[in-house]
């Protein structure tokens, strides 16, 4: 069973790629693109904060899809769906989509800045359980 | 077996006796966890729950007999109608708790239910801190007068309810088998957030003034003669100490006073209490060490 020790090395990671994940309004293109990975990442390690919470062990949430699969069942559809949306956002990101950004830096900036906010509030909805257990034993 | 041929079997069901319109399709899910499949019906009508959940237990007992292993939940789509104040929570014993009671009406389709919702004393104190009540802080009741006003705190619980409602699969809340809700601070937390720069500043106050800093703070302070509860000749003394994920010659801002004065008035407020009340923190050693800048 996941330990305490997991579950918190999970939240730091989630809570320092989320609070490192700025986009300024110089960033460049780049930037932009490594903030939006960054903050996928902090979701990412947020669900597996949550879910070793839940006492899953890491064996059934280890591989993309099983985790995904795990936030639906526990924690219901929309939940997984926006997870599985924000991992393609980050594939977006990483990849060479030539939709993704079409020249235009200060559109990409905004549309990328309201992406991470959706990100960050689904960050925190899993944070703030996991960081009132942590307060709570 | 596949997940859609499950699908089908319980769809078929549910259609035949009549709950077809009565699911939400967006919520409602099957999936195949490797270990056994799993089955999420969501209802639109919580009168319809009992129904449906004798349903499901009969197709679960006939796919148990094919040797097909489906864990499931059948759950009703909640809404908030009303949230009333009642009063200072009481035990069962009828004691007063540390808490104010509330009662809340939810709906689903044609059903209601009641629960209660106790906001415990230590929630309240921190929204009096969010709402700058300082002076209310650590009062043993509430006060209708001069105290966070009942509105207020009708809100939080209805946002708290509204929170508890948002997640389904097995970690949904089932408002009729658990009528009662504690709200802590963690909620308070998540629901009334501090805003970035205020975190910022306030990190930055307990790093001028944690053991690493004090004592060059502190005679920063004395060399340009700034006495320390003058918060507002300190701050621009915090920027150093902002730290964190900034580097030179970025556009947003990066000095303290900047981000004071972008916060709100609450946030303000709050912010010089907290500093405040880490000056009020210093040791007497260090007090004696730099007596002048402690002088009123």
């Amino acid at each position: 069973m996941p330990g305490r020790q997991e579950v918190r090395r999970h939240h730091r990671l989630a809570n320092g790629f989320m609070a490192t994940a700025l986009i300024r309004d110089d960033s460049d293109e780049f930037e932009v693109r490594n903030a939006l990975s960054r903050s996928y990442y902090a979701l990412f390690h947020a669900c597996h904060a949550w879910l070793a919470m839940k006492n899953v062990p890491l064996s059934r949430r280890k591989h993309r899809q099983p985790l995904f699969e795990q936030i639906r069942s526990r924690r219901g559809k929309e939940f997984g769906d926006r997870v599985e949306g924000f991992w393609l956002l980050r594939k977006k990101a990483d990849y060479d989509d030539p939709e993704f950004f079409q020249g235009d830096l200060d559109k990409f900036r905004l549309s990328a800045r309201e992406d991470q906010g959706r990100l960050e509030a689904e960050v925190e909805s899993y944070a703030s359980e996991v960081e009132s257990l942590l307060e709570a034993r | 077996m596949r997940t859609a041929e499950l699908e089908t079997i319980f769809r078929d069901k549910l259609e035949l006796a009549g709950l077809a319109a009565a699911l939400n399709e967006e919520k409602s899910q099957f999936l195949d966890l490797l270990d056994g499949f799993f089955a999420e019906i969501v209802l639109n009508d919580g009168s319809k729950l009992a129904v449906a959940e004798r349903i499901i237990r009969s197709v679960k007992e006939e796919l148990e007999e094919r040797d097909v292993r489906v864990d499931s939940i059948v759950r009703a789509v909640w809404r908030v109608k009303e949230i009333n104040f009642i009063g200072p929570a009481r035990g069962v014993s009828g004691g007063l708790k540390a808490a104010l009671e509330f009662e809340a009406v939810l709906e689903s389709g044609t059903r209601e239910c009641r629960v209660s919702v106790e906001l415990t004393l230590a929630a309240l104190n921190m929204l009096r801190e969010k709402l700058a009540l300082s002076d209310k802080v650590g009062f043993p009741g509430w006060a209708r007068n001069g105290d966070v006003d009942e509105d207020t705190l009708r809100k939080v619980v209805r946002e708290f309810l509204d929170f508890q409602l948002l997640s389904g699969g097995t970690s949904h809340w089932d408002p009729i088998r658990f009528p009662k809700l504690e709200l802590k601070e963690a909620a308070v937390s998540y629901l009334m957030p501090d805003s970035k720069d205020f975190k910022r500043l306030q990190a930055a106050i307990d790093d001028f003034l944690g053991d690493y800093a004090i004592e060059y703070s502190l005679r920063d302070l004395t060399s340009r003669d700034i006495r320390i509860r003058d918060f507002e000749r300190v701050l621009p003394d915090l920027s150093s100490h902002l730290g964190g994920a900034f580097r030179p010659g970025e556009k947003v801002p990066t000095n303290a006073l900047s981000f004071y004065h972008a916060l709100g008035e609450v946030e303000r407020e709050r912010l010089k209490r907290h500093y405040l009340r880490k000056v009020g923190q210093i040791s007497e050693d260090l007090r004696q060490k730099y007596p002048r800048i402690f002088l009123d």
